[in-house]
């Protein structure tokens, strides 16, 4: 079944990381309302690199953005890995893929937070 | 570097190009397409008015397995390098009904090679290979060697971007009318360099959402005189796009790629749209 848009810590925590002013200020509330967010896609982000079709400078910014999107959340919530095994890195890179595809939506950037990081209260 | 024995003949060539994309299409990751209005500024050999446009980019890549560095702890590491090697194919460009008309006539095929480092900021660097050919597929070449692409967020503002992306590549051009006609022995390879810089300034007002920019620029070494005299031995690019809500924007163009027609200016009105 696939993973649904809900006021879990996982869709809550990505929400709020990439729309907050002093987060990542991706989009405003008033245009993008938590109850709509599920489908809004990575190429709506004002982050992603729209004015080139440069696949390297996509990429290498996607990573970018991944790293201050989980250095937010490491800074705002009480996080850890989901699993030991896998490391950091592989983490962001996950996270990274995600954001360097421009029709990905918020739902598959949570899914792979929910399914990465473990949040305290969980 | 070796020269590729692809098939090269304008009979094979669609095909080559229409497997390419098949592939790209079929194997995995990105399809995007672009519909455009595109104005290109007439000439005295084209009468280019308002076109339609249809911009795509297929893409697939496959990366190495990750470092396991911290797989001792559970503890999540924000600042972990990241290291990894990559493989990729891309199709890309711009087509329009009628392919004389076409302001961004480029259209790109290529391979890579790739391994990517992130710690402070991101780097990527590699081999490739790349075909380049415009639309009505009259004029194309062989492009290969290597790049090297750098980003950085948060250099001005909080959430801005810079890149810059370069590529030294030894050029194997099968035709090209305007080199043959310069160049009294027969067409033969040369080097050539080139680079994009890009950046990406957030906004917070209405109505835009955001403004990038685009500079590319290419240059051939040690090009013939006669090369040189036609302004063959350089190219250069820019394009800076506002972004308004809901992906639609408005662009302005200047400059012209590679076996562009001679587009000096154009405004482009368009949205973004991902199959």
């Amino acid at each position: 079944m696939a993973y649904q848009w809900q006021a879990n810590l996982a869709c809550i925590a990505t929400y709020k990381t990439l729309e907050a002013d002093d987060g990542l200020d991706q989009f405003e509330e008033a245009d993008i309302p938590f109850s709509k967010a599920a489908d809004v896609a990575m190429r709506r982000l004002r982050f992603y690199p729209s004015g080139t079709d440069n696949a390297d400078i996509i990429e290498v910014l996607s990573i970018e953005m991944a790293r201050r999107f989980v250095k937010l959340l490491v800074k705002r919530y009480s996080v850890k890995k989901q699993k030991k095994e896998i490391s950091s890195q592989q983490i962001i890179m996950r996270i990274a893929d995600v954001l360097a595809k421009p029709k990905a939506t918020l739902t598959e950037l949570a899914e792979v937070v929910d399914d990465a990081i473990k949040f305290a209260d969980e | 570097m070796m020269r590729s024995n692809l098939p090269m003949n304008k009979g094979l060539l669609p095909l080559f190009m229409l497997g390419w994309a098949g592939v790209a299409w079929s194997g995995c990751d990105d399809a995007t397409l672009m519909p455009a209005i595109l104005d290109a500024e007439n000439n005295a050999e084209n009468s280019a008015g308002t076109v339609i446009g249809l911009g795509y980019d297929l893409q697939c890549s496959r990366k190495s397995e990750r470092s396991d560095a911290d797989s001792d702890t559970d503890e999540l590491d924000s600042d972990a390098t990241i290291q990894f090697f990559e493989g990729e194919l891309r199709a890309r460009g711009m087509l329009t009904g009628d392919a004389d008309e076409n302001p961004e006539t480029l259209q790109e095929l290529m391979g890579a090679a790739s391994y990517v480092w992130s710690a402070a900021f991101t780097i990527k660097a590699g081999l490739f290979y790349r075909l380049e050919a415009e639309q009505t597929l009259d004029e194309r070449q062989e492009a290969y060697g290597a790049r090297l692409t750098l980003g950085k967020m948060g250099l001005f503002a909080d959430n801005d971007a810079l890149a810059l992306s370069l590529n030294l590549a030894q050029i194997d051009p099968e035709t090209d009318t305007a080199r043959a006609a310069l160049l009294t022995e027969k067409l033969d390879h040369y080097d050539r360099w080139d680079a994009e810089l890009y950046f990406s300034y957030p906004m917070k007002g209405e109505p835009l959402e955001k403004i990038t920019v685009s500079y590319r620029y290419f240059r051939e070494q040690e090009a013939p005189a006669a090369i040189r005299q036609a302004g063959l031995d350089r190219y250069r690019y820019s394009k800076i796009m506002f972004w308004l809500k809901d992906e639609l924007y408005l662009a302005y163009a200047t400059g012209e790629l590679p076996f562009d027609v001679a587009a000096d200016q154009h405004v482009e009105l368009g949205w973004s749209y991902s199959l």
